[in-house]
């Protein structure tokens, strides 16, 4: 973008996709790998995956946020401010996410079935699921990008976690595979629907939605959006899961190529999420 | 209660970018950071063709975004209606600037920045830094001179009257495209205006009740 074309015509957000900013695409999407696995590790009783979930959060995605601070050492503050802000809320829930999952692992390590485990696989669960929605709601709640504004954004990225949990644990043998399966696919059919319904939504809304929509269907967008997210992390896992519940087995290759397709294809619908953000031109003349 | 507001008269503007130097000199704003811009635009083909100027700067708006997101409570809008940051308490984790529908704050990131790169910092940068310390890592913005206010309020001069306690970008605009007052004054001059030629925000739909008003 040309100096002369700042906020003149459509203007894309970099600050969380350029330079630095990278960071934080790859430390949302850590939120829903990680949390989305912990998840289905509760659901399906896999303690691998629960500690798999957690330490994503921990190092991975707690790390990157670290690596993003200008300001280390003033990071403590941004927990500040949870009655207005996304972030506050978000690092508030991690935090948390991060102390009740340590105790859940020890208490189903030490005590398993106790009151306590119990107690802590609740809260961890709680924070797990905030650490997932929080991601979509610190973009959905930035109203100048009228295509992250949107409340189906923190919908699909939970979504989008569950599934990629849910193939996660059925890799790591945690999951039995005939039901993994139909689960994995009701929730790869679900996630297009809304996939398709949020572009469709951006597709007929005000111009500047339109726009962004069209960068991710067919404009700077479009190779991240059909090659990421359509081929890898959704056609491919589809057929993939559709062969494993016919045959009632998915072959530990084809399961870790699940897992990867589903990783790509989360990242990939981040970043298109995040790079086809555009704000509308201040002056009229805009275009 | 007392509401700080400008108005940008887009028929007196001569686009001199006055108002960008002055802002900078000011404020002695590192190399690539802007406070006030200018964004100019063109719509129709030849021969009809509608030149756009828009002097455009933080809004100081009502209902602020920048405010809402902040998660240190470093952006805070005082009791006149500016909209400050305490880049004491900054973090520089930009929610601000993302969430900014005017893209009015910019994120400090260099602080070995020099007019002149490889010769050294002039004695204008050097006088800068010790008077305005820019900390870097930290967001920045427009705070509508509120040094400027607040030391002529002290000595009983009204903002946009006299023009020690005015935004040094009203005083500097030579053709008087800019004024400056309370906006809840309904006989202050910024009221008028704003009643007597409809004055109107950039982008009101944006809900965020900005302070700065374009009239035409």
């Amino acid at each position: 973008m040309k100096p002369y074309e700042w906020m003149v015509t459509y203007t894309p957000q970099t600050v969380w996709i350029e330079r630095k900013g990278v960071l934080i695409w790859l430390s949302l999407y850590a939120g829903v790998l990680g949390g989305g696995t912990y998840l289905a590790s509760l659901y399906f009783g896999s303690l691998h995956g629960m500690i798999l979930g957690w330490l994503v959060i921990l190092l991975i995605k707690s790390g990157l946020h670290l690596a993003h601070a200008k300001r280390p050492g003033r990071l403590w503050r941004m927990v500040l401010r949870p009655q207005t802000s996304w972030i506050s809320r978000g690092l508030i829930l991690t935090g948390l996410f991060i102390v009740f999952g340590a105790l859940q692992i020890a208490a189903s390590m030490r005590a398993p079935g106790s009151g306590a485990e119990l107690f802590f696989m609740i809260a961890a669960g709680i924070c797990a699921f905030g650490v997932i929605v929080y991601s979509g709601f610190t973009m959905s709640s930035v109203g100048g990008i009228p295509f992250w504004n949107s409340a189906l954004l923190p919908t699909l990225f939970l979504l989008w976690a569950v599934l990629t949990g849910v193939v996660v644990v059925t890799a790591m043998g945690g999951a039995r595979v005939e039901t993994a399966a139909l689960d994995i696919l009701v929730l790869l059919v679900a996630s297009m629907f809304l996939i398709v319904t949020y572009l469709s939504v951006a597709a007929y809304g005000e111009p500047v939605m339109k726009e962004s929509a069209k960068a991710v269907m067919k404009g700077r967008m479009a190779p991240v959006f059909f090659i990421g997210v359509v081929l890898v992390g959704t056609v491919i896992p589809l057929v993939t899961s559709f062969c494993g519940y016919r045959a009632g087995m998915l072959p530990v290759s084809l399961s870790f190529v699940l897992v990867f397709c589903t990783i790509v294809g989360g990242l990939s619908l981040t970043y298109a999420a995040l790079k086809a953000g555009l704000y509308s031109p201040l002056s009229p003349g805009g275009r | 209660m007392t509401r700080f507001a400008m108005v940008i008269d887009l028929k007196k503007c001569i686009s001199c970018y006055a108002c960008m130097i002055a802002c900078k000199q000011e404020h002695f704003i590192p190399p690539g950071l802007f406070w006030n811009r200018l964004l100019i635009s063109e719509t129709g083909e030849y021969p009809r063709v509608t030149r756009w100027t828009y002097p455009v700067l933080c809004n100081h708006c009502k209902e602020a975004a920048c405010v809402d997101v902040c998660p240190t409570g470093a952006s805070r809008r005082r009791p006149d209606g500016i909209v400050m940051i305490d880049a004491d308490k900054c973090t520089g984790c930009e929610y601000c600037v993302i969430a900014c529908p005017y893209q009015q704050r910019t994120f400090y990131g260099d602080d070995k920045g020099e007019y002149f790169p490889g010769q050294g910092l002039t004695e204008y940068e050097i006088i800068g830094k010790k008077l305005y310390p820019f900390q870097s890592g930290t967001v920045t913005k427009c705070n509508f001179c509120a040094e400027r206010i607040d030391a002529g309020t002290k000595k009983g001069l009204k903002p946009g009257i006299d023009r020690a306690a005015t935004p040094a970008c009203v005083i500097t605009c030579p053709p008087k495209a800019r004024h400056f007052g309370d906006l809840d004054d309904p006989e202050s001059n910024v009221a008028r205006l704003v009643r007597a030629r409809k004055g109107r925000p950039l982008r009101p739909e944006s809900g965020t009740d900005p302070s700065v008003f374009y009239i035409d």
